[in-house]
């Protein structure tokens, strides 16, 4: 990534052995080529995306026939990818962002896209499975700054919100230590047994589902951004400088997330 | 350079904007809007939060989805069709070389000044440098369709085959580089520029910025 203006973009991927599928899918019969394509991935003969997107734009530009063919195969694996990372991320889903009239729309316009050279793939995304979770995440995340930009909440704990938001304009008072402490103590002890995926993702889920933003905001930057709270060199991007209130403010909303993790793990 | 005006950027512009500077999360990208575009602070923080929180299926999880008949053929359907239409308005790719080879001879000071005039109307602020700016590599992103309009009526080319070819240069498929003597100096792998912060970088008189901008 370069800082000043973004990935550079470029191809799709293409190593060699990708050059001999291209050339071995596109000298098929039709019948024998849609069941060459749709064998599953994982699976000896399986055909990489990438080859499939490269057939689709050899026969688009050249105005051959099989272009229907190779786009028809390429929806399918779009829409296989798009319900998987929708299926995956529940918060999309429960915003709104995944419901069948979305994704249906969603995966014709990536398809759309590449045969009308919009999907020029930046460094990042040049294995085709990558641009299709980017873009979906993209749909997913301005979703949900825009809806909430507009005034809707997403939060049914309204309650925690607002004891944070009072929070942060007047520093929160000294918390009582024990209890505090008891808090650190129990959400050290979670960590320590967080060894399965199933926990991870549990603790994901609450993260995007059942917290309230500030505390979610802060949990976020703190634990998957891993970002100090706050610094003592000026340039050091913080929680506390990404999120414009205070030390204290960020320290409490963590307290208050890890709260609600125990509460719902519990 | 003139300073961008940030004041007026809309939410769209500025997601995209991020968006684009940071695929995945990176808290200076991040920082660095949020100081320029304070009005839509709480929306880049929304944004990259959910970004941090996401996760791609597994390969194994893409896989078991299931694409039944009843819901791929209704879409395949609608995508064929859709194929019809885009064939029919694509230019094919002789009126694309023509283009490509019209736009290239674009060389010089005077031609680009002709070229200046038939898309902006005038010279005399920096529009030969929102000109380049356009069709230069890394180019913009949303130029408005009246750009390539004005630009293919000059060139005598098929408006859709005039906006191939200049996406085509901007990636780097120019058939000659055009002469850089006015353009500012951009490095050659940034993003694209949003056509409100190309104008605003450009135009030099604050009446024809506007001018610009509101044309449709």
């Amino acid at each position: 990534m370069n800082k000043s203006g973004g990935p550079p973009s470029g191809p799709w991927s293409q190593p060699s052995p990708r050059k001999e599928q291209v050339e071995e899918v596109a000298g098929l019969d039709p019948v024998a080529r849609r069941a060459r394509l749709t064998i599953g991935h994982g699976v000896q003969g399986h055909i990489d995306d990438e080859v499939v997107v490269t057939l689709l734009l050899q026969a688009w530009k050249s105005g051959s026939s099989d272009a229907e063919g190779y786009a028809t195969e390429l929806l399918r694996r779009v829409l296989k990818q798009v319900k998987a990372h929708v299926a995956k991320n529940k918060g999309w889903q429960l915003r709104g962002g995944g419901t069948k009239a979305v994704v249906d729309d969603f995966c014709q316009e990536i398809v759309e896209s590449i045969l009308t050279d919009k999907a020029s793939p930046c460094h990042a995304e040049r294995a085709f499975g990558n641009y299709v979770y980017r873009r979906c995440l993209d749909e997913a995340a301005k979703f949900y700054a825009k809806k909430r930009s507009a005034g809707r909440s997403f939060d049914d704990s309204g309650m925690v919100e607002a004891e944070a938001l009072h929070s942060d304009a007047v520093d929160p008072p000294a918390h009582v230590m024990s209890p505090e402490e008891q808090l650190e103590q129990e959400f050290e002890a979670l960590e320590r047994q967080l060894t399965e995926e199933a926990q991870l993702e549990r603790i994901r889920e609450i993260v995007q589902l059942e917290m309230p933003e500030k505390p979610q905001l802060a949990f976020t930057f703190r634990f998957y951004g891993e970002l100090p709270i706050e610094s003592k060199d000026p340039e050091e991007i913080t929680v506390s400088r990404l999120m414009g209130c205070s030390e204290k403010s960020v320290s409490n909303y963590i307290r208050q997330a890890k709260k609600i993790i125990l509460e719902k793990m519990s | 350079m003139t300073r961008r005006d940030t004041s007026s950027a809309s939410l769209d512009e500025v997601l995209a904007g991020y968006a684009r500077q940071a695929s995945d999360f990176n808290p200076e990208v991040l920082q660095r809007f949020i100081d320029e575009y304070p009005q839509h602070a709480d929306a880049l923080r929304r944004y990259a939060q959910v970004q941090l929180a996401s996760r791609p299926a597994t390969p194994e999880e893409i896989e078991r989805e299931e694409t039944p008949d009843g819901e791929l053929l209704p879409m395949q359907s609608r995508l064929l069709l859709r194929m019809q239409e885009l064939r029919a308005a694509a230019p094919t790719e002789e009126d694309v070389r023509g283009a490509q080879k019209r736009l290239a001879s674009i060389k010089g000071k005077q031609a680009l000044h002709d070229a200046s005039r038939a898309v902006f109307g005038g010279i005399d602020c920096g529009e030969p440098s929102l000109f380049l700016c356009v069709i230069e590599p890394p180019g913009v992103r949303d130029a408005p369709g009246w750009f390539s309009d004005s630009l293919a009526a000059h060139l005598e080319s098929r408006v859709a085959a005039v906006r191939v070819a200049i996406a085509r240069r901007q990636s780097g498929e120019g058939i000659l580089r055009l002469q850089k003597f006015s353009a500012r100096e951009r490095p050659k792998d940034a993003a694209p520029l949003l056509w409100r912060q190309a104008v605003a970088e450009t135009i030099t008189d604050a009446l024809v910025r506007d001018r610009i901008l509101k044309r449709t």
